[in-house]
């Protein structure tokens, strides 16, 4: 097997370049897929026959909330790599996916609760999927607020990893959540496994709308990245080439 | 017209809808713009890294031995 590609993807300078050229046309693409999926949300797909209009927001609340889960696991799966092969790369990546980590929950929590007052009559429930999602939101948020009160260290950098692990425990208990206790919470509309149980009018721009939502976190993670190496490269001679041949703001 | 108020009526949920929507669009945007944004403010403080180290390394060498 060859370990190039691991080696590579270790090398900030490597990565810069990569991304570079990637960020511009994954977010043409994700805005692209996400104008379409929000207008076929809205217009074209047809109503619910129980939950009427307000069913729409799912388009919304659905590729937020699987986001919000999966840029956790990609943080844990850079933690566990960072602490165990020092790749500087797993740290930037934490760095610039918390953020876009909180947003998200942030939004699937805000979308679910004014989704729940028109469908179960109420904004909030302490229920486990909610508890957890919220659980999920101060994850985040520590994550970032650890990061901020220490000076960049390899300290820094332990305790951000670890403090990422731990919290893994609870993206299992958002998931099967909605299996293990009683909860006002629908089940998961999309499994990998099983067809929807929606028609493809309703679930296909939804797919459109998760694909897109990825592309924009792919590229937003690609920008962040790209910063981070920035300044943590600053004194590298390859920093200083690149910024004094260029302009201050273009590639 | 009546065709589009209905349609921004939502049958009535239309408030909750475009709640929601509009607080997507707002965070979805913000997002967009603050890596770009961020990039200015960095290569603004690498830049001005790069001209004191620049200015440091000027300095006649005795000045300088310690490094």
């Amino acid at each position: 097997m060859k370990w190039t590609f691991f080696h590579k993807l270790g090398s900030p300078r490597w990565f810069y370049d990569i991304a570079g050229r990637h960020y511009a046309w994954l977010m043409m693409l994700s805005v692209v897929l996400l104008c379409i999926g929000t207008i076929w949300g809205l217009v074209f797909a047809p109503e619910d026959y129980q939950q009427g209009n307000s069913f729409r927001i799912i388009y919304l609340h659905v590729p937020t909330a699987i986001l919000a889960q999966s840029c956790y696991m990609m943080m844990a799966t850079a933690a566990l790599t960072g602490l165990v092969w020092k790749m500087k790369i797993a740290d930037m990546f934490i760095a610039a996916a918390a953020p876009l980590g909180a947003a998200f929950t942030f939004l699937a929590l805000f979308t679910g609760a004014v989704w729940g007052k028109p469908t179960w009559g109420t904004w909030w429930v302490w229920d486990a999927r909610l508890t957890a999602m919220l659980v999920l939101l101060f994850l985040y948020l520590g994550v970032m607020a650890l990061r901020s009160a220490i000076e960049y260290s390899d300290m820094r950098e332990k305790s951000t990893a670890i403090l990422v692990l731990v919290g893994v425990i609870n993206i299992p208990i958002i998931k099967y959540s909605v299996e293990w206790w009683n909860t006002l919470h629908q089940p998961a509309t999309f499994t990998l496994t099983e067809k929807p149980a929606m028609p493809p009018e309703m679930w296909v721009p939804l797919l459109v709308m998760v694909i897109g939502s990825y592309l924009f976190f792919t590229s937003l993670v690609f920008q962040g990245v790209r910063n981070e190496i920035l300044q943590r490269e600053a004194r590298k001679s390859w920093v200083k080439k690149l910024l004094a041949t260029e302009g201050s703001t273009s590639d | 017209m009546s065709t589009l108020q209905t349609f921004f009526e939502m049958g009535g949920h239309g408030l909750y809808i475009w709640l929601c929507y509009g607080v997507g669009g707002i965070i979805f945007l913000l997002l967009g713009v603050s890596p770009m944004l961020a990039r200015r403010r960095v290569i603004k403080q690498v830049k001005q890294l790069h001209r004191r180290l620049a200015l440091a390394s000027a300095i006649p060498s005795d000045v300088n031995e310690k490094e």
